[in-house]
């Protein structure tokens, strides 16, 4: 009988360990393998146990010399019972035979008979892990501010989705004071970045993403002056900076749009008009 | 609140120096009930110092610790009837460690008391254009950890310390914050919130500095201040309940509330009744002093991303260009405040500021407020000051080195600091009268400039006055320098050189 026990990597993080157990039968002369998980699970049959080690080997992205990963804990080599480990993989006790322990002194020290495998780790200095956590301090701060923001967020359960652009009953939201004529164009071509909605009988206009380019007159890379506008915009309210997170790993991407009913604050005086649209 | 008397005998530059302040007098017809000085000196006499040591004596009292140094300070506090005269001094005449500070010991109108904050002035503002952390710096260490150091040998000393003071030291800054205290250091980050609060209080329109505010608007090319929004982060279980209880005040005047995650963004037109509402946002703070104290309190925090306030913007219509012959004027396109330039921004923040130092009995203390300014605004301040604090009883004390300022004061609100040695020992009035008199005088006779043109210039033309060449060769460089210099003292004295070369020897 012949005992092995590996970690492996099962997904993308997460490590497990278990025994992977050959058994001679002595009636037929077969042998089947099987895979005992030590975090409690169900025990599983392995058809090809050479096939099941190669993948492993692959998985771990072991060459060909190198040697099985693994501890060799009992095997034809090693003329000893029986051994105990905890559900964490830590050797408890190994049963070897009295003419061993006569020859050891009658040592009971398990590690004795099993050599501990060596894992050494090189740790970062002090100084380095904390600048390390000083840096990601501030990545920290941000995530949890987007968290919170997310929280903050009225939800979506009660609104239209998409949300329609901000009307107000009192017309829609201008420029606070009296845009210069290139402003103006800018600000035209913002209002236009609108989808219009079909839902039943109460189509609607929904904001649409843009950047700078989609709203710059002739196109083209956008000028100062119109990111200077757009600025200006969204620090009155009218346009909202928004990232699109695509599924997968894909990158983020950033936009304008202008402000919608999402935005509205609940506890605002003018929440009748909202309600109105 | 009127400064009678300063003494200190050892603070830094200042050596057994005395001050008399002399409120209300010397201003004959135009003396006003407020009170103005300036303090003038030559670079490294010690001004800055001066009112450093003031509002430091004011602080200390105020927590009830003890001044570090010598000092005695006499002031008084309201006016009319309800005035009275207070010293504060920790010195005795009789003391035999004189060099030390000793007890505190405090009169009023003449009879010893006990010190309490009832004695403050109602605010202490400050504003430098120079170093804030003079400002900001603790001296010493807290007196109850006095002891903790000598109670350990030379061994456990040295393996217990550690460096710097860490983050235990509360800054007077934190101790301003927290609202208690009447110190207030208008601090450079914070030009753009003046700034908003002084353009509110101008909007009020019942204003006494309306009309100053409004010639420096003009000058700036500012021809509508159109609205103003405020971008505030209340993130759950981080912004106290005196964050959402300011917001809600804030909110409640707003035209338009966006929820941004975590971030609120307050927008307030002014496009239409900017009167009514000014007046109605000041009157639930109080006034634009009081609401620059809630949104200061606001925007203050250790990390940036801490901070309530996250933005102040402030939408302005600048003057349209001027149109080019036959054409139209050239539309100005709407601007945020933070789009005017440096210089922009620190000249209409300052004159902002003046319109929100109305504040009754109040010590305000002004290190060189006329910095990048250009002489026709040093010419205004004392005016745009005076359309402020007119009617008020607080005491302005001005550092400058502006002989054009000085002008506008008779000589008893002027305190000459004279530094003959290592330390400032004497400070004195000019000896000339300075009202309406000629900057450039005020620059010899009060400055102690050789002369009032440039120093290249004078040299210059000394030069070809007392040359020893022939008669014809000076006459001819005199004809040329005098074409080339301008109307003043200098024309004269080549003029008269022309003349004594006419004469007959």
């Amino acid at each position: 009988m012949c005992c092995d026990r590996f970690r492996a990597r099962v997904g993308p993080d997460r490590p497990t360990r278990f025994l992977l157990v050959s058994v001679l039968r002595d009636e037929d002369q077969t042998t089947s393998c099987i895979r005992v998980p030590l975090n409690g699970r169900r025990a599983e049959a392995i058809r090809d146990r050479a096939a099941y080690l190669q993948s492993i080997r692959h998985k771990l992205g072991l060459k060909k010399n190198d040697t099985d990963p693994g501890r060799k804990l009992v095997g034809p080599d090693r003329r000893v019972l029986a051994v105990a480990v905890d559900s964490e993989g830590q050797l408890l006790g190994v049963a070897v035979t009295q003419e061993t322990l006569r020859e050891n002194g009658y040592d009971l020290r398990p590690q004795t008979y099993l050599k501990a495998v060596e894992e050494r780790r090189v740790l970062d200095s002090p100084a380095t892990l904390l600048a390390q956590i000083r840096q990601n301090q501030a990545k920290l701060i941000d995530r949890i501010d987007g968290l919170f923001g997310r929280l903050d967020m009225a939800p979506i359960a009660g609104q239209k989705i998409p949300p329609p652009v901000w009307r107000d009953a009192a017309g829609d939201p201008r420029p606070i004071g009296k845009l210069s004529e290139d402003q103006e164009r800018v600000w035209a071509r913002v209002v236009e970045q609108v989808d219009r909605v079909e839902q039943g009988n109460d189509p609607y206009e929904t904001p649409k993403p843009f950047t700078a380019e989609d709203v710059q007159s002739g196109g083209g890379q956008a000028a100062a002056a119109t990111r200077f506008t757009l600025t200006l915009l969204e620090k009155m309210g009218l346009i909202v900076p928004m990232t699109v997170s695509p599924e997968g790993a894909g990158e983020r991407a950033f936009y304008y749009r202008l402000a919608s009913d999402r935005e509205r604050d609940q506890t605002t005086a003018d929440e009748p008009e909202r309600d109105s649209k | 609140m009127k400064l009678r008397r300063l003494y200190l005998r050892d603070y830094r530059v200042l050596r057994d120096l005395e001050i008399q302040f002399q409120p209300g007098f010397g201003g004959g017809e135009i003396a006003p009930s407020y009170a103005l000085d300036f303090l003038v000196g030559l670079n490294g006499s010690g001004k800055s110092t001066v009112i450093q040591a003031i509002a430091e004596i004011f602080r200390k009292l105020e927590a009830s610790a003890p001044v570090p140094f010598i000092f005695e300070l006499e002031y008084s506090i309201g006016a009319g009837g309800d005035e009275r005269r207070v010293v504060v001094q920790n010195h005795s005449a009789g003391e035999s460690a004189p060099d030390k500070p000793g007890e505190l010991r405090v009169y009023v109108s003449g009879q010893e008391a006990k010190w309490s904050n009832d004695l403050l002035p109602s605010v202490i503002v400050a504003f430098t254009t120079g170093n804030e952390d003079e400002w900001l710096r603790v001296r010493e260490p807290a007196e109850e950890n006095a002891s903790t150091a000598s109670d350990m040998s030379a061994e456990q000393r040295a393996v217990r310390e550690l460096p710097g003071w860490g983050d235990r030291i509360k800054s007077p800054d934190a101790e301003a914050e927290s609202g208690a205290s009447r110190f207030r250091l208008m601090r450079h980050n914070e030009l753009s919130l003046v700034t908003l609060c002084g353009l509110l209080e101008f909007l009020r329109q019942d204003h006494v500095g309306a009309e100053g505010l409004a010639r420096v608007l003009r000058h700036s090319s500012i021809e509508r201040v159109c609205g103003y929004s405020l971008r505030l982060r209340l993130n759950p279980g981080l912004a106290g309940p005196t964050v959402q209880e300011d917001f809600d005040r804030l909110q409640r005047f707003a035209d338009r509330a966006l929820r941004l995650g975590s971030d609120r963004l307050l927008v307030y037109d002014l496009t239409s009744d900017a009167t009514t509402k000014a007046r109605a946002l000041l009157e639930e703070f109080g006034s634009g002093f009081d609401l620059f104290k809630t949104l200061s309190k606001l925007q203050r925090a250790a990390v940036e991303a801490e901070r309530s306030l996250q933005e102040v913007n402030v939408f302005l219509e600048r003057t349209p260009g001027i149109a080019e012959e036959g054409g139209e004027p050239e539309s100005s396109p709407l601007h945020l405040l933070e789009w005017l330039s440096d210089g922009e921004q620190s000249f209409l923040g300052r004159m902002c500021l003046f319109t929100l130092l109305r504040q009754p009995d109040a010590l305000i203390l002004l290190d060189e407020p006329e910095v990048h300014f250009n002489d026709y605004w040093k010419r205004q301040i004392v005016s745009l000051l005076d359309g402020v604090l007119r009617g008020s009883q607080s005491h302005v004390l001005i550092t400058t080195h502006s002989s054009i300022a000085l002008s506008d004061v008779p000589r008893e609100d002027i305190v000459i600091l004279d530094r003959p040695g290592t330390y400032t020992v004497r400070s004195r009035s000019p000896k000339m009268a300075t009202l309406g008199a000629d900057p450039s005088d005020i620059m010899v006779h009060v400055f102690g400039a050789p002369h009032a043109a440039g120093q290249r210039a004078v040299s210059h033309i000394l030069e070809r006055i007392e040359a020893d060449s022939p008669a014809d060769q000076r006459r001819r460089q005199l004809e040329r320098l005098r074409g080339q210099v301008g109307p003043g003292y200098w024309s004269y004295r080549i003029r008269r050189a022309l003349m004594a070369l006419e004469q007959p020897s």
